[in-house]
């Protein structure tokens, strides 16, 4: 799955350095602050690990053999944001020093196996998992399937990033410049290999090491190399951030016109919106009613607070900072069911 | 035990990374006119080449790109010839697989008919497009790596800026995976000798989960015993790294007509 240089567009690779730093600079920070002096030997003793697991061939089921990344049992064992920079050192050897994976293409394979590989399988392990029993088996099914996921997620994430590349880079006689695959045949070729092989392989292999730690080392599983909960004092400044961006919100409304590829059907009726239309496409023709989908699917869910304009709100400047606060709220709430379904950090002790 | 099993095959992997890194140092204590360049005029030179190949939007400076990767990789007497040919018959094989459809899938006039199907010009650029680019990258990497020693682009990559925290984690790392592999193939090497049916299906899997976690327990205590060596010689968690010596004008000359030879591939590939 490692995407050599000349696959993705250049303002591709960059976009995806750019999405991948944010991850690696909080994973550095929290890491040397929870590590300190151990920081540094872990990192790059778990990214050697990384490395040499890479090469191990594994049976599956079904006569054939795949190669696991060890990206789940280092996120299930090292905590997602050690694990995200063991294997992303471990990319960057395999990209600089062995040739496997490009440089330019470095951000992007981070992104998809390390950085959302080891998000991904420390969530999953840590809903299905939940406070079990540091020797329960479900522990190592949580395993299997967090490895499985994450695979896949990195094999999607790769498959999405070769699909848009036909479409957004092509020579004036509409030649691919990189990968020349739409997403309608990167997308299935990736998946159906990584939800048959390589997922499985990655699945087995953790799930397997961690059956292994379960009882030759359950001392490892109970790592505390997670960041501590940070509480609400240490976000008091995110809070002071996000209250100054939700009074900012109104500001959308001096923008005239609604946003590229938001349009209602009424907008299509309308001649000075499709005008505007017209002028945003670069002169694209527009069919001439509504488009049939549009059309179809625009009365398939009704908003309870259409455009944030809450109905008993007369100022639309107070309807926004309202709609804010509700989705914030929202968010808030989601999440606190979501931690609660993924039960408490620390498993619970034999 | 007949047949190749997964042990055998996992050991086969190992092998071929220590004698991929033995190689590229055997290649690296050459006297070459590269090997005298200054690591960072390289390492900007190749970043500058890279971004070149994936800028430009026509053949010709592609074909020019890779025609001086293989100059740099070829020419120079002692360069090793039988492992950037091995990585061309590696690269080419993998992106033919994945370009081959291409030929006939992507729209456009049909310019030739193979075994009943149509290969596209657009078909055969496209193609041509990320075979040059991948083989030029590809080569050009390979030529740092066999004129430039792990330690001095380390070395360089400090020299650019990146925080001297990463480059040590780098260091350590590109040390201990040898260690570890080492350790790999006593654990597969142990493993073989004591089977006598080849251990595949679900023994191969406990087997595998059995390496790779006394792999990983290994990993574990060693990096305690290293931390524990780092804190005795007076480690305290701030990094300090050496500086390299500085580039000579003859280096930054070679950058700079690296950087040229860039800008000229991107100008005519617009």
């Amino acid at each position: 799955m490692h995407i050599p240089d000349g696959y993705l567009s250049p303002s591709t690779c960059a976009a995806l350095y750019a999405a991948s730093a944010p991850f690696w600079a909080v994973a550095v920070r929290k890491m040397r602050s929870v590590l300190t002096t151990r920081f540094v030997p872990m990192v790059s003793l778990f990214a050697a690990f990384s490395f040499v697991i890479m090469m191990f061939n594994v049976p599956l089921p079904g006569g054939t053999t795949g190669h696991a990344a060890g990206v789940a049992i280092a996120a299930i064992v090292l905590g997602p944001w050690l694990g995200m920079l063991a294997v992303s050192i471990a990319l960057a050897i395999q990209a600089l020093f062995f040739g496997d994976g490009g440089i330019l293409a470095f951000g992007a394979n981070s992104f998809n196996i390390a950085i959302a590989g080891s998000l991904v399988a420390s969530a999953v392990y840590r809903v299905i998992s939940r406070s079990t029993a540091i020797s329960s088996r479900r522990r190592v099914l949580a395993a299997g399937i967090a490895g499985y996921a994450a695979m896949n997620v990195a094999a999607l994430l790769t498959a999405v990033q070769f699909g848009i590349q036909p479409a957004l880079f092509h020579d004036a006689l509409g030649t691919p410049l990189y990968a020349p695959y739409p997403l309608g045949v990167a997308v299935p070729a990736m998946m159906i290999g990584h939800l048959t092989i390589a997922g499985l392989a990655e699945g087995l292999v953790t799930a397997a090491i961690l059956a292994w730690l379960q009882k030759s080392e359950p001392s490892l599983l109970a790592m505390e190399t997670r960041s501590p909960a940070p509480g609400w004092q240490l976000t008091r400044r995110a809070w002071g951030w996000m209250a100054i961006l939700l009074l900012l919100t109104p500001l959308g409304l001096l923008t005239a016109g609604s946003a590229w590829g938001s349009w209602s059907p009424d907008d299509f009726r309308d001649p000075a919106t499709r005008q505007e239309i017209e002028a945003g496409s670069l002169g694209a023709d527009l069919p001439a009613g509504v488009p049939a989908g549009i059309e179809r699917f625009s009365t398939l869910w009704t908003a309870p607070v259409s455009d944030y304009a809450p109905g008993f709100m007369r100022s639309e400047v107070f309807g926004y900072v309202l709609s804010a606060m509700f989705g914030i709220g929202l968010i808030i709430a989601s999440t606190m069911v979501l931690r609660r379904l993924a039960g408490t950090a620390e498993p619970v002790a034999d | 035990m007949a047949g190749r099993g997964f042990l055998e095959r996992s050991l086969d992997g190992l092998l071929r990374a220590s004698d991929h890194a033995l190689r590229a140092e055997r290649a690296n204590e050459r006297h070459g006119l590269l090997q005298r360049i200054d690591p960072r005029a390289k390492l900007v030179s190749l970043l500058a080449l890279l971004l070149a190949g994936a800028l430009s939007r026509e053949i010709i400076p592609l074909l020019g790109l890779f025609l001086l990767a293989a100059a740099l990789a070829l020419v120079p007497p002692g360069s090793p010839r039988a492992g950037v040919i091995r990585l061309w018959g590696i690269t080419s094989l993998f992106t033919a697989v994945i370009i081959a459809p291409a030929l006939f899938m992507t729209p456009g006039p049909t310019i030739a008919h193979v075994a009943g199907l149509e290969i596209t010009a657009t078909g055969a650029r496209t193609a041509a497009f990320l075979f040059l680019r991948t083989m030029s990258a590809a080569t050009f990497g390979w030529v740092l790596i066999t004129t430039t020693p792990w330690s001095s682009i380390l070395g360089a990559l400090r020299s650019l800026r990146v925080p001297a925290v990463i480059v040590l984690i780098l260091q350590m790392t590109y040390r201990y995976i040898f260690v570890l592999l080492q350790s790999a193939k006593d654990l597969l090497v142990a493993a073989r000798s004591r089977t006598l049916k080849k251990p595949d299906g679900p023994a191969g899997r406990r087997v595998a989960g059995g390496l790779g976690g006394a792999l990983l327990s290994r990993s574990i205590h060693l990096s305690r015993d290293v931390h524990s060596a780092m804190i005795s010689r007076g480690f305290q968690g701030d990094v300090r790294l050496l500086d390299a010596p500085h580039a000579g004008v003859k280096d930054w000359a070679v950058a700079a007509v690296a950087i040229g030879v860039a800008a000229v591939a991107v100008i005519i590939g617009r």
